[in-house]
């Protein structure tokens, strides 16, 4: 068992390390006498760090160090004159030496002293910056995040060059030490708002953080609830127009994306492109959102409550088209849409593990397919399918993926409630959901601000596209400190 | 335990004030203003608008002589504690009972139209299951969701206005048939804007209270034009004679529409009025539940379970449209008389009590 600090002895410090590294087998301890005869040793990772790196800017000039002053503190001297890196600390602690060697650093440990020089050398050798595969852009930046966290925050500082932009490092996962950092406008965020983020990141515990992903689910307290808190993107210009309107960021290391918070409800139906067109034509794509929503949810069950329980309530025209059309029908009308129901998210599970053009084909071939057979075979009536077949096309219009799965899960509940009571079923299903959203707070920003509470200056970037001076504005709806002022 | 909050913005109120007086009136009004007033019926619905406004004002000022002290308190103050446990309780029943009766008139509602299946006592359990869900959480949460379901009272004002050109003029002439008549109408308009006595609980816990009247007004002003339109169209379409032969004439028009898809309004309508009954008995829930909490002292969630377990019960007996017309019929012109009462003389008292004071 060793002690945390390091000691004047090479010997100890390195046994100390390399303990600790015993069955790493890119764990690498290059010896080297500099100055003559004092013993040095250069502990990596290889892989991690880049050897050519090390060889340039740490080996060369160190083994051509020259005999020292006896006076000076060698350390110091090697940091100020002889390492060529830019980025270089000293520290006498084991476990932060550790962290780092395995965050990519090389670690020059000097007998006779207690202190290790650690250097960045981090190996650049990751994925080349390209554009998303998942957020297609037509007219905005067409870069998009990649695995190495420091080049993710450069792409974010290349496009906001103000000195008020802060990133806060964080570590999570108490097997994996994951690099998190946080960033964000200084000024701009609440900083009650900041302070609840930081506070939910800090009390994170969990052996591992994979993705994005993870921080939301460990973010968010109630296990229930089916609505994403943060928005998850892949491209540096949606976070820097979320930054700019007041929001955090939080980037993960080998993650490709960031994850903005707080998240409004609203925001998930809004399209990056909303942005780049004009006033009427992006306000007329939210607005044919909307339709899309209120149509995956509850287009199906409100057919279902007429056909189950109010036939009467269709007009004469139409029951006779009905009547035809479900004759023979041996499935009653709930288990006829959940069937189809499932049969197309089945396929859109398929497409989804898919590669893209045969997941596109899959869905689409296997819906007409399926859709025609069933038709065919009488399982299933024309308007049924017609109804379903509106309803999944209705949930492409969501821009965000997450809130995808959400807004189409909330059918089936509904469906459940229209075939037990019928309208009042789908009443409460609709308010009972309302209720749920008026009583989320995220990181103490209302998730269904600017209309609860509601906010008269923030309303030109709801379910309308104002105009961009009054739209691009902080909103008041994230200054969650001083939102009771109404 | 649950955390309360009861903070609500002046938007909030203004919604709060506005839906608070939304019950079964809207349904019923038009029958029971045309019996006496005929065809003038939508003047005392206008005329009694005064009610909503008045009462608002002169809460506000009550509120503001007693420096927006909380109900008990307030009524201790001003009254002393003995009599203020004695208007606790008489507010505790006339919020109990306004519940009640409307959650009782809603499930007769729906089995009347479009939930037939059902039984009123499976949807008395549903609305008492969703406005217990609005109310444990307090005020403020009520507040969030009168914001929310506002839209719905625009989409109720424009829905009878699909029928503007569908009536027959000749059925509002001569406009004022007689005065006397218009004026013996009122009384039943007041009671269809009872509700609004929330303001006297809820002026504490606005975050600005500046320009209160302003949004006191407002929102009045909407459900009074809800109410006209509502009476107007009515009689507009369907004449005084038959309205007040109906029970429910606002069904009976929205029913007589022709629409493409669905056959008439009907689901539509009571999709929308629907959602503002669970908001209008969550209000009612709010303030029995609140009044409960402050004299027993018990925590408000603990409390919140007791009240909607009365109105619940209460509700259960209601059903009959007997009961309900009867205890409605006896009970609430009292309440609404001692209610009025007791703001006319409170506002006398804070005055007074102001001036002792300083």
């Amino acid at each position: 068992m060793y002690s945390d600090e390091l000691n004047s002895s090479l010997n100890f410090n390195s046994t100390a390390i390399s303990s600790i590294f015993k069955h790493n087998e890119n764990f690498v301890k290059r010896d080297i006498f500099i100055s003559e005869n004092i013993p040095c040793q250069i502990i990596y990772i290889s892989g991690i760090a880049d050897k050519k790196e090390i060889q340039e800017i740490i080996l060369k000039p160190l083994l051509n160090l020259p005999i020292p002053n006896k006076d000076i503190d060698l350390i110091d001297e090697v940091c100020k004159r002889y390492i060529y890196a830019s980025d270089i600390t000293t520290t006498n602690s084991i476990k932060t030496i550790c962290s780092e060697v395995l965050n990519g650093k090389c670690a020059i440990l000097i007998d006779g002293s207690d202190k290790a020089i650690l250097c960045d050398v981090k190996s650049s050798n990751y994925r080349a910056i390209q554009e998303s595969t998942t957020e297609k852009s037509i007219l905005g930046s067409k870069e998009a995040f990649v695995e190495n966290i420091e080049i993710n925050i450069t792409m974010i500082q290349r496009k906001i060059k103000n000195p008020n932009l802060k990133t806060e490092n964080f570590i999570i996962g108490t097997e994996t030490n994951t690099q998190i950092a946080i960033t964000y406008i200084d000024g701009i965020i609440d900083p009650k708002v900041l302070d609840k983020i930081k506070t939910k990141l800090l009390n994170i515990s969990v052996p591992i953080i994979n993705s994005s992903g993870f921080i939301e689910q460990l973010l968010d307290t109630r296990w229930y609830n089916i609505f994403p808190i943060a928005k998850t993107t892949e491209k540096p210009d949606k976070v820097a127009l979320d930054l700019v309107k007041g929001k955090a960021a939080i980037l993960i290391a080998e993650y490709p994306g960031a994850l903005v918070v707080p998240g409004t409800f609203l925001e998930f139906f809004q399209g990056a492109e909303d942005y780049s067109d004009k006033v009427v034509i992006a306000s007329f794509s939210r607005l044919l959102r909307l339709i899309a929503i209120i149509t995956i949810i509850i287009l199906e069950p409100i057919y279902l409550a007429l056909l189950y329980y109010n036939p009467e309530l269709f007009p004469y025209e139409l029951i006779s088209i009905i009547i035809s059309s479900r004759q023979n029908i041996p499935l009653p009308p709930l288990l006829e849409i959940f069937a189809m129901d499932l049969a197309v998210e089945i396929l859109r599970e398929g497409g989804i593990r898919l590669p893209t053009p045969i997941g596109t084909t899959l869905a689409i071939v296997g819906g007409i397919v399926i859709g025609e057979s069933a038709t065919k075979a009488g399982l299933v009536s024309n308007i049924t399918l017609f109804i379903v077949a509106m309803t999944v096309i209705s949930t492409f219009l969501i821009p965000n993926y997450q809130m995808t799965l959400s807004i189409r899960f909330i059918r089936f509940p509904l469906l459940l409630l229209a075939q037990l009571f019928g309208f009042l079923g789908i009443l409460s299903g609709l308010y009972f959901f309302i209720l749920i959203l008026t009583k989320m707070d995220n990181f103490g920003v209302e998730y269904f601000s600017p209309f609860m509470p509601m906010r008269l200056s923030d309303i030109y970037d709801t379910i309308i596209r104002g105009p961009l001076n009054k739209v691009l504005k902080p909103p008041k709806s994230l200054q969650g400190s001083n939102r009771t002022k109404n | 335990m649950k955390d309360v909050s009861n903070k609500i913005t002046r938007f909030q109120y203004m919604f709060i004030i506005q839906a608070s007086m939304i019950g079964l009136g809207i349904l019923s009004l038009p029958s029971s203003v045309c019996d006496v007033a005929q065809q003038s019926g939508w003047i005392p619905t206008l005329l009694s608008g005064v009610y909503p406004l008045f009462i608002t004002f002169v809460g506000y000022i009550i509120h503001r002589n007693a420096k927006f002290l909380d109900f008990v308190q307030l009524n201790n103050k001003l009254y002393g504690k003995i009599l203020s446990y004695v208007i606790c309780f008489v507010f505790f029943v006339y919020f109990l009972l306004q519940g009640s009766l409307v959650t009782a008139g809603f499930a007769n509602v729906l089995n009347f139209s479009t939930t037939k299946f059902l039984s009123p006592y499976s949807i008395i359990i549903i609305t008492i299951l969703l406005t217990f869900l609005s109310t444990n959480e307090g005020l403020t949460n009520i507040g969030r969701l009168a914001e929310f379901l506002f839209p719905l009272t625009v989409l109720l004002i424009i829905l009878p206005l699909y029928f503007i050109n569908r009536g027959d003029s000749t059925n509002l002439l001569p406009i004022i048939s007689d005065y006397k008549l218009i004026l013996k109408a009122m009384p039943d308009t007041f009671f269809s804007y009872s509700g609004v006595e929330i303001c006297f609980f809820i002026f504490p816990f606005l975050t600005s209270k500046k320009k209160i009247n302003i949004f006191s007004a407002i929102g009045s002003l909407i459900t009074i034009t809800l109410y006209t339109i509502v009476v107007f169209i009515t009689i507009y379409y369907c004449g005084f004679n038959l309205t007040s032969k109906l029970q429910y004439p606002l069904l009976y028009l929205i029913a007589s529409s022709e629409i493409p898809v669905l056959s008439n309004f009907e689901p539509l309508f009571i999709f929308l009025w629907g959602a503002k009954i669970f908001l209008t008995v969550s209000i009612s829930g709010f303030i029995v539940t609140y009044i409960f909490s402050q004299v027993t002292k018990i925590p408000y969630y603990k409390s919140c379970i007791v009240s909607f377990g009365l109105i619940f019960l209460l509700s259960l007996f209601f059903v009959p449209d007997y009961n309900r017309t009867f205890f409605a019929g006896l009970l609430i012109p009292i309440m609404f008389i001692f209610v009025f009462l007791w703001s006319l003389i409170s506002l006398l008292l804070s005055f007074i009590r102001k001036g002792v004071s300083k």
